[in-house]
């Protein structure tokens, strides 16, 4: 399997605290997948996303992305930064200039491209994520879920092949995550590949089609969906609850389940439990 | 007040005017309301105030609340200006004592507060023709064709964006002191205003610092390129306006030179 990803021993603790905030950490998000990094607060999923970008460095261990170690001199950094991306919990923390369109052209004015271009692609992701009509308003007058698309747009507009999210649907309402999880859909369907780190376990099961579960600072399990969420014990470990869909699932008599993929939305947790009434 | 600001630069009717050619002829009249007659200064202050709210539809209070706030700055100054201690050596035409209190008003400083403040309107009309229909962004770039130094451009920019995220943290936190019952009293409201302007100062920092990552993560090089001034054209009703205005008023002045 290749792997975009891949964090090898990473051991990193934040000056003056005593416990490492990641713990021998190896862990890897295979190329092309959508995965979630789940864990309860404090796990060290934020961490991991920091290092991945290069903004923390471990004291210990190795970070591969997209099978090139990760270094940590101006010149690498600035490649690194144009083939990975990642996208805050806070949005004030990287909207930096005043309207959509300047903030998402930020970082390609930063690497000397041509304005034609940097024109061509602000305006394809202002219509991918459906920011093209709120383009030219003040950043601060944007609500939270309109920021947290620009603020995906402007890591978008690079075109890494390495895209990280943390807590992306936090504070959104139902209809604003709807749209941001399309847009990533889109992104996902062109070939990037998403990690996502989060502790919404309905999200991360209907979304994710590989998981990676971090407790205390390093990787407690990682695999498919159905693998993790059919061992509860590893999330019931991590802090972690069941998703409502798996939870159900699982709670039917397991002579009616044997065999059968647990469904990963409702329309199939329908369709499934119609099978099983019939049969 | 700036969040007003902010908005009525973005939608008001002269938005779509090339920002150069604003800054230039609020410019212009900023130095002729400097250095022309105090009638033509009164003259430049209504002329302004009708630029804003006739032509670029700012309503006329909230242009009244700007100018009425900044020319509070102008009233503090004032017994400053007026006022002289003690008690006239001889009392005489021009020289109004006040009643109780060891001070008196001359003619010549009731007259010298009067020249300020048409000049002051004046001057500030000006100044707020720019913040009122202007949007900041593009005022960035006008400054960055005008050679601003790029390290005052970026402060700037980082400054418009802390102020609003303050103001939003700060208010955040007065209600939510609010909702908890606040103080009572004058010392305990000190109190828990002094125990807010620590846990802002807090707030204020830990939003730098995770500005700065933001900035790391997207390629932050040590320079914030802005965007380049994009050209506007100027309708000719305006242009021809603002031209004749300043013909006028340099007419006016030679005029009242000569005679």
């Amino acid at each position: 399997m290749e792997y975009s990803l891949a964090f090898d021993g990473v051991v990193f603790r934040y000056p003056d605290t005593v416990k490492p905030a990641l713990q021998g950490l190896s862990c890897a998000v295979p190329k092309g997948s959508r995965t979630a990094v789940l864990g309860h607060n404090g796990s060290g999923k934020s961490t991991l996303l920091l290092q991945a970008v290069g903004v923390l460095r471990p004291q210990q261990g190795s970070i591969m992305v997209s099978g090139r170690q990760l270094g940590y001199n101006r010149k690498e950094l600035a490649d690194l930064r144009r083939r990975a991306g990642l996208v805050f919990q806070d949005p004030e923390q990287q909207l930096i200039l005043s309207t959509p369109q300047d903030d998402i052209s930020f970082g390609l004015r930063g690497t000397g491209m041509e304005e034609p271009e940097i024109l061509r692609r602000c305006g394809k992701v202002l219509e991918l994520l459906n920011l093209a009509e709120i383009k030219d308003k003040p950043v601060h007058q944007l609500s939270l879920g309109q920021k947290k698309r620009t603020a995906l747009a402007g890591v978008l507009a690079m075109e890494p092949e390495l895209i990280l999210l943390d807590e992306p649907t936090s504070y959104l309402d139902p209809q604003s995550e709807a749209q941001l999880l399309s847009g990533l859909e889109r992104i996902h369907a062109a070939g990037a590949t998403i990690v996502m780190a989060t502790h919404d376990m309905n999200l991360a099961y209907r979304w994710a089609d590989w998981i990676i579960v971090l407790d205390r600072g390093s990787c407690r399990a990682a695999g498919t969906p159905e693998e993790i969420f059919a061992g509860h014990a590893v999330l019931r470990d991590a802090g972690l609850g069941l998703p409502l869909l798996a939870e159900l699932w699982y709670s039917l008599p397991g002579q009616l389940t044997r065999g059968q993929q647990a469904p990963r939305n409702a329309a199939d947790f329908k369709s499934a439990l119609a099978r099983l009434l019939g049969s | 007040m700036i969040r007003r600001i902010d908005v009525l630069s973005g939608s008001n009717a002269l938005r779509a005017i090339s920002p150069m050619w604003k800054s230039l002829f609020a410019a212009v009249m900023f130095i002729l309301s400097y250095a022309l007659h105090p009638v033509l200064q009164a003259a430049i202050a209504v002329w302004m105030m009708v630029w804003c709210t006739a032509y670029a539809r700012i309503p006329l209070r909230a242009y009244g609340l700007l100018s009425g706030t900044a020319l509070l700055f102008y009233l503090l100054g004032m017994p400053a200006l007026l006022l002289e201690p003690g008690h006239p050596a001889a009392a005489g035409a021009g020289i109004y004592e006040l009643p109780v209190l060891p001070l008196y008003v001359t003619a010549a400083g009731l007259e010298r507060a009067g020249l300020l403040l048409v000049r002051v309107t004046a001057c500030l009309s000006c100044f707020l023709f720019i913040i009122l229909t202007i949007p900041f962004s593009e005022l960035l770039q006008v400054l960055r064709r005008l050679r601003m130094p790029q390290i005052v451009l970026e402060l700037m920019l980082i400054m418009y964006r802390f102020l609003f995220i303050l103001s939003d943290t700060a208010h955040g936190m007065l209600l939510a002191r609010r909702l908890r019952g606040g103080k009572r009293g004058f010392r305990d409201k000190l109190g828990e205003t002094a125990a807010m302007a620590g846990v802002l100062f807090a707030g204020t920092m830990h939003r730098y610092h995770g500005l700065s990552q933001g900035l790391m993560t997207r390629g932050y090089t040590g320079d914030i390129v802005l965007p380049p001034y994009q050209p506007r054209p100027v309708p000719r009703r305006y242009t021809i306006q603002a031209y004749a205005g300043i013909v006028l008023l340099l007419l006016a002045q030679w005029w009242i030179i000569r005679y």
